[in-house]
């Protein structure tokens, strides 16, 4: 049987469809798509999962595993974990050091690249 | 200092904004010789990133609802100027937006088609839950066009 790989965020788990279902994997997406077509679905997504998240994930499971279909569903870029400074990361910056950087930078003077 | 502050931001978003969606295009081309790849958009903001690579536009799956066309699951829920981001520090909450885990705020004041958000779906909910994920509709809405998709390029 032929399978369908669904990577994504919480739109992908199927985060709320409980309200209706009692169950996120009944209505979800990648659940239709598979009934559809009568194929195995692969669906791996995070509750607030970042691209690296999602990305790392798959990498792992696609060195001893196939996929006849991929798709995937991009999350916002300002969850990744990749990091724009040493140390900081995006969504690090943005809720904690963001505006304290840019302060810090303006008072002496300094250019992100000179940081 | 107020445009040399703003520059920096700016520099930072978009540059963030950059990496991330090309790391998510890079992982994705890397597969592309072993199976078919199709890419579902969530974010209108980094849309246009991603429909810049001729290769990554092609694999997209646009989505028809009620005979319109929209290109990011954003746009199909009806929010897509005022999904935004910001840091919590200069956060002001009101009674349209909601602060995610991640400490994203989104505003759906005008969600024009409600039926695809949980936290709107009236036709379902006489009281939703304030839930802003994609509706049981919505999910049905983004399989329809999955399947259409799959099948017109002869997939199964």
């Amino acid at each position: 049987m032929k399978t369908i790989g669904f990577a994504g965020c919480s739109f992908t788990y199927g985060d709320g469809l409980e309200y209706y279902d009692g169950t996120n994997t009944l209505s979800r997406f990648s659940t239709l798509v598979g009934n559809h077509f009568n194929v195995n679905t692969v669906n791996q997504s995070f509750r607030g999962g970042s691209h690296t998240k999602i990305i790392s994930w798959w990498e792992d499971y696609l060195k001893n595993n196939s996929v006849d279909v991929f798709v995937f569903q991009t999350t916002r870029w300002p969850r990744s974990d990749s990091k724009i400074l040493p140390n900081v990361s995006y969504i690090e910056m943005m809720n904690r050091h963001h505006a304290r950087l840019e302060g810090w930078l303006i008072e002496n003077n300094l250019t992100l690249e000179e940081y | 200092m107020v445009n040399r502050k703003q520059s920096y931001s700016r520099r930072i978003l978009s540059q963030g904004k950059l990496d991330d969606t090309l790391s998510v295009l890079q992982f994705l081309q890397s597969y592309e010789d072993k199976f078919p790849i199709y890419i579902l958009q969530w974010p209108e903001e980094t849309l246009e990133i991603v429909k810049s690579s001729p290769w990554a536009q092609q694999r997209l799956i646009s989505l028809t609802y009620k005979d319109k066309v929209f290109e990011s699951i954003s746009d199909l829920m009806g929010n897509p100027l005022n999904a935004k981001m910001l840091p919590i520090s200069r956060i002001k909450k009101s009674a349209q937006t909601i602060l995610f885990n991640t400490g994203e705020i989104f505003d759906f004041t005008d969600s024009s088609r409600p039926e695809l958000t949980i936290a709107t779906d009236y036709e379902t909910f006489k009281k939703p839950r304030r839930d802003y994920h994609p509706s049981k509709l919505c999910h049905k809405v983004i399989s329809d066009n999955i399947i259409w998709r799959l099948e017109n390029d002869n997939i199964f």
